[in-house]
């Protein structure tokens, strides 16, 4: 069973689990680089990103609140979310194996 | 009746926990206050002209933004008071007033949206319910329809910007209604113009005008917050809470099939479009930015034969000018109502122009 480690908390915005890898994705970025089943990284998503978020098992930012633009989406996908982590982007990197929490608003590393 | 209280209690939830970058693609609270002023007259002409102010809602509804698109427009007016070197209390006291009515009597049991967003009637709802073409919800579908929600409402995002997104996405209720003898609770999506043709060319028009998304859950606590876009699900899932659905296209029932189309559709151009707002320069993204804060009156003004597009004055006060700074915080969460009172100057705006101590 793999170790896991909580290394981020932010706001929980859309409840669920979801494990995969993560995939650092800002604005602009080419989409067909981000395979379904990724957990999207960033610092708040915006529409240029819409596609990577279809795709995505959950979706983790730096910035934003409950009723922001990754959180809205989240519920209404059905998928994970959690927002306002502060330092998402500088904590996790490409290809890391997360665990994320939308009911608690955490993120776990797992080794 | 007061309504800057309730007004200010609803919309904190706006901003609880945000910052203002998240806000894009330009910084909107910086940039109103240096022409609103001028709009605000414009408006006052309108309301003046057409004898708004002595008629129900009932009677100018079709004329009228979406009410999530009204409480945008209130919030960004005083904000715009709050930091504007131009004082024109009369017409802000008179347009903000006239939106305030308006929602009060659009939305009666909840006009500013704190929890719900109640458009329409029990009688209109009772009758809507059984005219829809309803159809068995699964979670395969319920997921669906939620990435068709994501894909429109980015396109939404892109054509009319974070501000103005209200304009072309809307949520009406939660209504809870029975249906066939078993109890639910009812959403209506709704977007009203995704072919804005006088703001974007062809390519970044959808090819259905519009499109309703109808859905019963079981299970589920919705509550809306201030604008409708902003659903939130405060106990359940929505995807497995999903019993029955309904999407409408330009009238026609759109099929599951038509609905994976649209999701590609709407998603590619929901990125190319804003792929090119973000190659736009500070000069173009304020004047798109003007254009679409003014569109979203165009009714209105049309029927009052004055055209709504943005003004020569207005176009000089922005013209090659920088945005305001340092009025309102930016990388500062908002944490309480009374903070988001002060910082937007809502308190000010109840006391020099409403004459009202909050």
């Amino acid at each position: 069973m793999p170790k896991r480690q909580l290394i981020l908390k932010g706001i929980a915005a859309s409840p669920g689990k979801a494990k995969g890898k993560a995939k650092l994705f800002f604005s602009g970025d080419d989409s067909s680089n981000f395979n379904e089943g990724d957990i999207l990284v960033t610092t708040i998503t915006d529409p240029t990103m819409v596609q990577a978020m279809i795709r995505a098992a959950a979706i983790i930012t730096d910035i934003g609140g409950i009723t922001s633009h990754p959180a809205i989406l989240s519920r209404e996908m059905g998928i994970p979310c959690v927002v306002n982590t502060k330092e998402a982007t500088k904590k996790i990197k490409d290809n890391m194996l997360i665990n994320v929490d939308g009911l608690k608003g955490e993120v776990y590393v797992l080794d | 009746m007061s309504w800057i209280k309730p007004f200010s209690k609803a919309t904190f939830k706006v901003f609880a926990g945000q910052v203002l970058e998240g806000f894009q693609p330009i910084d909107f609270f910086h940039f109103f206050p240096l022409w609103h002023d001028l709009w605000v007259a414009k408006i006052t002409e309108i309301i003046k002209k057409l004898n708004l102010g002595n008629k129900h809602f009932k009677d100018i509804k079709y004329l009228l933004p979406p009410p999530s698109n009204i409480r945008a427009i209130l919030l960004k007016l005083i904000a715009s008071y709050h930091a504007s070197s131009i004082k024109n209390k009369n017409e802000y006291k008179l347009v903000a007033n006239f939106f305030a009515k308006i929602l009060q009597e659009s939305c009666t049991n909840d006009p500013f949206s704190l929890t719900s967003n109640p458009y329409h009637s029990k009688e209109e709802i009772r009758d809507l319910v059984q005219t829809i073409p309803w159809k068995e919800a699964d979670t395969t579908i319920a997921r669906k329809i939620g990435q068709l929600i994501t894909a429109v409402g980015s396109l939404v995002h892109g054509q009319y910007n974070d501000v103005v997104t209200d304009l072309g996405w809307e949520t009406y209720g939660p209504y809870q209604i029975q249906h066939l003898k078993q109890n639910y609770t009812l959403l209506i999506r709704h977007f009203p113009n995704l072919a804005p043709k006088e703001l974007w060319p062809q390519k970044y028009l959808a090819s259905a005008k519009e499109l309703i998304i109808y859905a019963l859950y079981q299970d589920v606590k919705w509550e809306i917050y201030v604008v409708g876009c902003h659903t939130v699900s405060k106990k359940g899932n929505p995807v497995t809470g999903m019993k029955k659905y309904a999407v409408i296209a330009d009238d026609k029932t759109v099929s599951q099939e038509k609905m994976i189309e649209f999701i590609k559709e709407s998603s590619n151009k929901a990125e190319a479009v804003y792929q090119e707002i973000k190659g736009m320069d500070f000069e173009q993204l304020k004047l798109m930015v003007m254009t679409q804060e003014c569109y979203q009156l165009k009714l209105l003004f049309d029927k009052a034969d004055i055209n709504w597009k943005p003004t020569k004055e207005m176009l000089e006060r922005i013209k090659n000018k920088p945005l305001l700074k340092n009025i309102f915080p930016h990388g500062k969460f908002i944490e309480t109502a009374d903070e988001f009172m002060k910082i937007f100057g809502v308190k000010k705006f109840a006391k020099e122009v409403l004459q009202e101590k909050i």
